[in-house]
């Protein structure tokens, strides 16, 4: 499961940064250019998809793919 | 001479640089720019083009960001009598050339960070090898200082471009005695003295960035702190306000969301505060209500109107009172500034106060009209001298205006006009795309309208899932190498999903609709993505 949702949080951060081969290691600032309009866009998908709300003291937790989808999980699971 | 006297930018800066030369014109992250640098840079860039020859009133297109270097290359232009063309500078190397081709322009000034090698293979693949990339690092020590060319006041200073519900983006021809006008009116409007503090990180490339907030602190010779556009962070904005005591700072609404959501009340002490404009965009009830709040301030956010086609400033509520919020919860953007005359118009008749038209403005700082562009002058003038705003609106009883919504077709993304024409013919070029529509959408959230793509895609159905997530990719990648900023959401639509009208005319307003009822994901025109 956790590779499912791995692969499905790389999708969307492709989608929302119009960048193809996206790794969990990829910073979303530094390495695929992320601004603050994006993130909130991300964040905003994030919501739609996962019925996830992410708040923004956590938001700026996030760093690269793999805390965003960490950050998912750890909402997922706790709910 | 004092600064009533002023007919030029060019005599403003210069009697500056001669009556204060040593005092700080502003400063750039902390770093202090004085009247004389300031001066002296502006003749340095000037004396080099008029030494490569640069003719009466040449443009010259600036693609440069906030910082000193901006108003070097942007008054240097002037100083030498060529026409400035300020663009937003992270836009792609492509857009920025095809402003300089529609407003016939031979150089373009750039930031010294982006690599020749480069410049010059966009310049043969643009088709325009004419074009001369500048860098203000590039300019050289010029002997022949003082034959510059006496500036007119009836001159054109800059072309503002922007962008209009169809076709390329046309430049607004601004003169440098529409300028000093509607700097004047604005001062008188807006209260502002000789000892008000500005703080601005809105990008000076753009008409309130630039004529607000330099140009009238220039003119008054008031203290200026000028912060790059970076809105990743909203923390130097707040802690230069109450650092440098700010007393005048503005911004749209979108950028006051952000800062009441990225930092905790007490945080920032912004109590200098006389003016925190909230302009270029809708003005929200909740952001003024929650902006006072949460710094424990009263009236000092008030919403302002103001746009390209009239130098800048139309009118703003005058700080220091209560805002009006009318039964729609639409705040007040205040009374016109002096000699500023707003007529309220539909079907050629000019409405009563109450009734809701299109906003008509006449004034002495109307602009003459778009650059090259006489059709689009035609539908820009009323009669009487009367410009058309494409915004509708009302006055009351007491003269104060209400913006409503817009006439045009037009996006308004982080307090800048986008044209969704624009986008559509970049995502168009895409070969899976058959046509396209770009729509501006509001959820009401913080981020305010964003940008969505609709694009119907040619075979779609058959496509795997992986292909159709790549085109969507690459739909967005396009629009950010293009534009400088990214989307919302593609959204890959089934052929025919895209509403038309009779004769092929794009429906943007219908398809806004579609999309928020939920029509388009019911009645299965979505393919990609599945949210």
């Amino acid at each position: 499961m956790a590779t499912e949702l791995l692969e499905d949080i790389i999708r969307l951060v492709e989608l929302q940064l119009g960048r193809l081969g996206v790794t969990a290691s990829d910073r979303l600032a530094e390495d695929l250019g992320a601004e603050s309009l994006d993130m909130v866009n991300l964040a905003a998908a994030v919501d739609e998809i996962f019925g996830v709300f992410l708040k923004e003291s956590e938001i700026a937790r996030v760093f690269t793919t793999q805390d965003l989808h960490d950050l998912v999980r750890e909402k997922l699971d706790g709910s | 001479m004092d600064h009533e006297g002023y007919a030029t930018l060019i005599e403003m800066l210069e009697d500056r640089a001669v009556r204060s030369g040593e005092r700080a014109a502003f400063t750039f992250d902390d770093n202090e720019i004085t009247y004389r640098e300031l001066w002296a840079a502006v003749n340095h860039v000037g004396s080099n083009l008029l030494a490569a020859g640069i003719e009466p009133g040449e443009r010259v297109v600036i693609a440069l960001p906030n910082g000193p270097e901006f108003f070097s290359a942007f008054y240097g232009t002037q100083r030498a009598g060529g026409i400035a063309v300020p663009v937003y500078p992270n836009a792609g190397m492509e857009r920025i050339l095809n402003i300089a081709r529609l407003c016939e322009a031979s150089k373009v000034f750039v930031p010294p960070e982006l690599p020749a090698l480069m410049l010059n293979k966009y310049l043969m693949e643009a088709g325009q090898p004419d074009v001369i990339i500048w860098r203000v690092s590039d300019c050289h020590a010029q002997s022949a200082g003082g034959d510059f060319p006496r500036i007119q006041p009836e001159q054109v200073a800059f072309l503002q471009y922007t962008s209009g519900s169809t076709g390329e983006p046309k430049g607004v021809t601004i003169t440098h005695a529409n300028l000093l006008t509607n700097i004047r009116q604005m001062i008188a409007g807006m209260g502002i003295t000789p000892q008000e503090i500005f703080v601005s990180w809105l990008p000076v490339h753009h008409d309130m960035g630039l004529i607000l907030k330099t140009m009238v602190p220039f003119y008054l010779g008031a203290e200026l702190h000028l912060l790059p556009t970076s809105l990743s962070d909203v923390r130097p904005w707040l802690q230069a306000i109450q650092d440098r005591r700010a007393s005048f700072t503005a911004a749209p609404d979108f950028a006051y969301r952000l800062a009441l959501r990225r930092v905790r009340p007490g945080e920032y002490n912004l109590s200098s505060l006389r003016v925190a404009l909230n302009a270029a965009e809708p003005v929200r009830k909740n952001t003024v209500d929650d902006f006072h709040t949460f710094f424990g301030l009263e009236n000092v956010m008030v919403a302002g109107y103001g746009l390209a086609e009239v130098t800048v400033g139309v009118s703003m509520w005058p700080s220091g009172t209560r805002n009006k919020v009318d039964d729609n919860g639409i705040v007040s953007v205040g009374p016109p500034f002096p000699e500023v005359e707003i007529a309220i118009i539909s079907n050629g008749e000019r409405l009563p106060a109450g009734e809701v038209g299109e906003i008509a403005i006449r004034s002495a700082a109307n602009a003459l009209g778009y650059y090259n562009a006489p059709e689009a002058n035609a539908q820009l003038m009323w009669q009487d001298g009367f410009i058309l705003s494409g915004d509708l609106g009302y006055l009351d009883t007491d003269g104060n205006l209400y913006i409503h919504s817009r006439k045009k077709n037009i996006i308004k993304r982080s307090g800048e006009t986008i044209s969704p024409w624009e986008i559509e013919q970049i995502v168009d070029r895409l070969p899976e795309v058959r046509y396209s529509a770009a729509v501006g959408v509001d959820r009401g959230m913080e981020e305010g309208e964003q940008v969505i793509v609709f694009a119907e895609i040619r075979d779609g159905e058959r496509m795997a899932e992986q292909n159709l997530h790549e085109i969507a990719v690459r739909i967005n990648a396009a629009v950010k190498t293009y534009m400088g900023f990214r989307l919302a959401r593609a959204y890959l639509i089934r052929p025919k999903g895209i509403p038309l009208t009779d004769n092929g005319k794009l429906q943007h307003v219908r398809m806004r609709e579609l999309y928020l009822e939920g029509a388009l994901r019911r009645q299965g025109l979505i393919l990609y993505p599945e949210f």
